[in-house]
């Protein structure tokens, strides 16, 4: 720890705000105050010190001596950045600034209040206190490599890597299949402008809007380096300098010899059903995967090559090689793009639909590939059972969607899918088939998609809604029918069909889980990559410099998925655009000495920063502790919160400063205020709500303390028996509404230690009503103000807590806590109630 | 051929909305297995697989659910559909959205019997069990026909039992509502 040499001259700036807080708080009083606290050595007042003239006389005093700058004006919220700047184009520390709210949560707040004099008072003590105390805090510079791993060859990772690469950038694209395109290979013609799924925008260097996969020059782009058949093994790093382990199975041909002559093909004995056309079709040991494949080159199927070697003689550019085996490559990226794609559900679990069972139940992914000119049936409609042409159709809509029991969410693509296909058959395939499209809702949400639905009608496609109860076959004619109640008639249906199509919706890439371990990214409850905040980060995973796009964050068609493919390639490009990344270090940091290697701040922490380190021989308290990594650091102190030994400290809001804050707010031996609240409020929605309740007249009693706290995640029940002994009667935690915190799960710990600190409150002989937790955002500002004028009133009703022997209490719980003698994850059915007394009966 | 000169026409009724007990579906939902009737989109998987649907117009779960929802609660309770419900739970086994339908047939009549409504024919039955401790009275002639098989006699020693229980669940004071009914 960094011990001042001597205190530093403070100097107080009061800003009248043109008479919005100086009207409302009694400023010569408050500069009289002021100027007794200990190092203030200068005060000035202005009208504006947020004008040019403000300004100037804050660099005035700073050039006379002044080496740490207290602003009482606005929020921080409003110029807490701007005087940084000033202060630090002046010579200080950016973070020898504080400020005291004296306008949104003192003068607007309780207006017409005596009392906010003696809030300001002590608003204005805290801020002083908490400079005095603070650190100075640098910023660190980081090198970037700025070459980029997009991790998945469909839609959205090919859009990506040709975006990035364009700009100049290095781009390793890596694909599991042996082939770039993934589903876009199957689906053949695609919506919204029925032509070729299989196309993506053209580099650059090429001309023209669109390209096959084929001709779209991503094997000769000097800034795409692809890899098939590859996967992401390991990482290691964070952002700027990612380690990634690839493996890479064995293709058994030479992308680049191969020629496509498929003379190994035509000698090749084995024979297999192909897994692109869902086993619809045969294929030999040694097959090239599409007529589109990127790369174009043939593969060998290990599983059922009889590795005979003819392939291998008859090869005319030698490029076929029977032991090829697997290898690890290793590359440093700077950013991650994750473009893993999704599946197409498998409804056998859906038993009455005999999905697997019948072979005429089929999906409309199979389907695509029967109408594909690249499929089985070289793009004639045939029943899979005996390939005569279906006379009626029948589709089943939300097949495993919309339903509790598979996937609860709606994929969005799959009735425009079955729209598509009606069209088409109806258009080309057979004019005169009978087409019934069984659904709940028709959901064509897409520019213009609902020109499907209109077509479809016009088509004569006929739409019954209803969802069918189940797919039976007449054991003795063979033939299926669905049967469904016509909801708007009122009455069951049998619906004969040739054909049954379910339309079965999006589920996450199988290897979605393993990815998001290794990458140490969170999956969203369906299993697809959780996205920092769902309306604003739609692409941004919690660690920084690990983006996703396309289906591997949610169910979308390939509009969306190239919107999102560019938007993470901006994201990259702009992490990218300055040459160093810098990053100020208020983050968290460990005590060696103090930390036991417990590991509890492990999985708290949202963003993967911490690990544990070996420092054996090192004469530390434990063999193991823990480290921050200082790029994926994100500040919100969960781990601060959790730590049961204090080791873990966040800068700017360590121990010495919060206390010494606390103890100017509340202290008893100063003022005559009593029942003093504090509220904890989190740097984002908790102190906005706040100060949008100030700002919207919304009053609530004076006699309540704001102190700005990074997220209630950061709350150690430590700080919440130290308020209480330092003369607080009742605790607030305002923060963000519950699965909207800002730091992910901070309100989710906070609540795990308040229910812990009221049960201890219960044991000591305080009422754990003493302590509230207020979900808030912004939009509801009268949540904030109603909840403290309620609290207040029970918090007076309750009492002043003055007893010595509660204080002593109160002080031993916290010297327990700090010194990891109490858990909070305390099983509480152990606790002993007998102990628990009304409170304030306790004398 | 020949045209009928009259055309019958259907009498349809609007429903107004202030007819409407909007209360209740809430009420339904605290039955056990009433809790996800909200979750209901009217999809008709159950209608589609009820095999009492197959047979006879007069029920539809889909229908009824609608109605509780809607709060067509005088309908819905003295209607003789609701006692239809053959409990086979195909309808909840395939409902996508967890309404558990088949129980929701017993919390509304229960609810109905609650206020005096059930069909005469299952009245008749219940004060056969309470007088009786069966749902068939025993008559002469099934007796008769049981020596000349050489079946033993019908034992009625259950009766005393279900007295038992036919008064402690207050079951008797329930059907007794009813009777004059």
């Amino acid at each position: 720890m960094n011990i001042l040499k001597k205190d530093s001259a403070i100097g107080v700036f009061l800003c009248d705000c043109g008479g919005k807080i100086s009207d409302k708080i009694d400023f010569s009083q408050l500069t009289n105050f002021s100027s007794e606290l200990k190092n203030v050595k200068t005060i000035v007042r202005h009208e504006f010190l947020c004008g040019n003239e403000g300004q100037d006389i804050i660099k005035t005093a700073i050039k006379d001596g002044v080496e740490k700058v207290v602003i009482g004006a606005c929020s921080p919220k409003l110029y807490e950045k701007f005087f940084m700047q000033l202060i630090e184009e002046n010579g200080l520390n950016p973070y020898f600034l504080e400020m005291a709210n004296l306008r949104e949560q003192c003068a607007w707040a309780h207006d017409g209040e005596p009392a906010v004099n003696e809030k300001a008072k002590r608003v204005i003590s805290a801020a002083v206190e908490n400079v005095r105390k603070a650190k100075a805090i640098n910023a660190k510079e980081f090198t970037v490599e700025k070459s980029v791993l997009v991790i998945g060859g469909g839609v959205a990772g090919l859009q990506a890597a040709i975006d990035i690469a364009d700009f100049g950038y290095k781009v390793n694209l890596i694909e599991r299949a042996p082939v770039v395109g993934g589903n876009a290979l199957k689906i053949g013609i695609a919506f919204p402008t029925d032509d070729g799924a299989f196309c993506i925008s053209s580099p650059d260097y090429l001309r023209g809007i669109r390209k096959c996969f084929y001709r779209a020059g991503l094997l000769q782009h000097p800034n795409i380096n692809l890899q098939v058949l590859s996967q992401v093994e390991e990482i290691k790093g964070s952002f700027g300098n990612f380690e990634v382990k690839i493996s890479s199975q064995p293709r058994g041909v030479k992308e680049r010899l191969c020629i496509n002559c498929s003379k190994c093909v035509d000698l090749c004995p084995v024979e297999v059903t192909d897994a692109m056309n869902y086993g619809l079709n045969p294929r030999k040991a040694i097959y090239l995967p599409h007529p589109n494949a990127v790369p174009p080159a043939y593969i060998i199927d290990w599983k059922n090559c009889n590795k005979c070697g003819k392939c291998v003689e008859v090869c005319p550019t030698k490029a076929i090689n029977l032991s090829d085996e697997k290898k690890t490559s290793i590359v440093r990226v700077g950013a991650i793009i994750i473009a893993t794609g999704f599946q197409e559900y498998n409804p056998s679990d859906i038993k009455p639909y005999k999905y697997g069972i019948y072979k005429d139940v089929i999906t409309q992914l199979q389907l695509a590939r029967i109408l594909d000119p690249y499929g089985l049936s070289k793009g004639e409609l045939v029943k899979p059972s005996d390939g005569t042409n279906p006379k009626t159709i029948v589709m089943i809509q939300c097949v495993g969607s919309r339903d509790i029991n598979a996937n609860p969410y709606c994929s969005k693509i799959c009735c425009t899918i079955a729209l598509k296909h009606a069209i088409f058959i109806k258009e080309k395939h057979a004019p005169d088939a009978e087409i019934y499209v069984c659904y709940m809702d028709i959901r064509t949400l897409g520019k213009n998609y609902e020109d499907y639905f209109s077509k479809a009608r016009e088509l004569g496609v006929k739409f019954i809604r209803g969802k069918p109860s189940e797919i039976i076959k007449d054991l003795r004619t063979g033939e299926l029918s669905v049967e469904v109640e016509d909801i708007f008639l009122g009455k069951t249906l049998e619906l004969e069909a040739d054909l049954i199509v379910l339309s079965t919706g999006m589920i996450p890439s199988s290897d979605n889980k393993e990815l998001a371990e290794t990458l140490g990214i969170e999956l969203g409850e369906n299993g697809f990559i959780k996205e920092v905040y769902p309306k604003l980060k739609p692409i941004e995973t919690l660690i920084k410099g690990i983006y996703v796009c396309g289906g591997a964050q949610g169910p979308k068609d390939i509009p969306e998925s190239i919107i999102q493919a560019e938007a993470a390639a901006f994201r990259t490009i702009l992490a990218f655009s300055k040459s160093n990344y810098s990053k100020d270090m208020d983050i968290a940091y460990v005590e060696e000495n103090d930390c036991d290697g417990c590991k509890l701040c492990i999985d708290v922490c949202p963003y993967n920063a911490l690990q544990m380190v070996d420092v054996k021989g090192k004469g530390l308290r434990s063999d193991s502790i823990v480290e921050v990594d200082a790029i994926r650091c994100e500040r919100c102190g969960a781990c601060a919160g959790k730590c049961p030994t204090g080791a873990l400290q966040l800068r700017h809001h360590t121990d010495d400063q919060i206390l010494a804050q606390l103890h100017e707010l509340l202290s008893r031996e100063t003022g005559s205020m009593t029942h003093k609240v504090i509220a904890f409020c989190c740097n984002e929605c908790g102190y906005a709500a706040v100060d949008m309740a100030g700002m919207a007249g919304m009053t609530y009693p004076p006699n309540v303390f704001t102190l700005r706290i990074p997220c209630l995640g950061w709350v150690s029940p430590y700080y919440l028996f130290k308020a209480f002994e330092q003369g607080a009667d009742g605790i607030l935690l305002v923060g963000c509404i519950s699965g909207n915190c800002q730091q992910v799960r901070g309100n989710i710990h906070a609540e795990k230690v308040v229910s812990f600190a009221k049960d201890i409150l219960n044991e000591i002989g305080l009422s754990g009503n003493r302590l509230k937790m207020v979900p808030v955002c912004a939009a509801n500002p009268q949540e904030f103000s109603e909840v403290a004028i309620s609290f207040v009133d029970e918090v007076r009703k309750l009492g002043s807590i003055k007893s010595d022997s509660i204080e002593t209490d109160l002080k031993k719980t916290a010297i327990n806590i700090r010194e990891g003698k109490i858990d909070i994850e305390i099983d509480r059915n152990k606790m002993d109630s007998s102990k628990m007394q009304p409170d304030p009966t306790r004398k | 051929m020949s045209i009928s000169t009259n055309i019958t026409l259907e009498e349809r009724e609007t429903i107004r909305s202030s007819e409407f007990e909007p209360k209740f579906a809430e009420e339904v939902k605290k039955h056990p297995g009433g809790e996800k009737l909200s979750q209901c989109f009217q999809c008709g998987a159950c209608a589609g697989s009820c095999p009492v649907g197959k047979i006879t117009g007069s029920y539809n779960p889909r229908h009824i659910l609608r109605m509780v929802m809607l709060g067509l609660r005088r309908e819905v309770l003295s209607s003789d559909s609701i006692w239809l419900c053959a409990l086979c739970y195909t309808c909840q086994e395939r409902c996508s959205q967890g309404v558990e339908i088949a129980d929701i047939m017993l919390a509304l009549r229960n609810i109905a019997v609650s206020e005096g409504y059930a069909p005469k024919a299952l009245v008749e039955q219940a004060i056969s069990l309470i007088e009786n401790g069966r749902l068939a009275a025993i008559v002469g002639s099934t007796d008769r026909l049981r020596s000349k098989l050489g079946l033993p006699k019908i034992s009625t020693s259950s009766k005393d039992i279900i007295k038992k229980i036919v008064v402690t669940t207050g079951f008797d004071k329930l059907i007794e509502k009813m009777r004059g009914n």
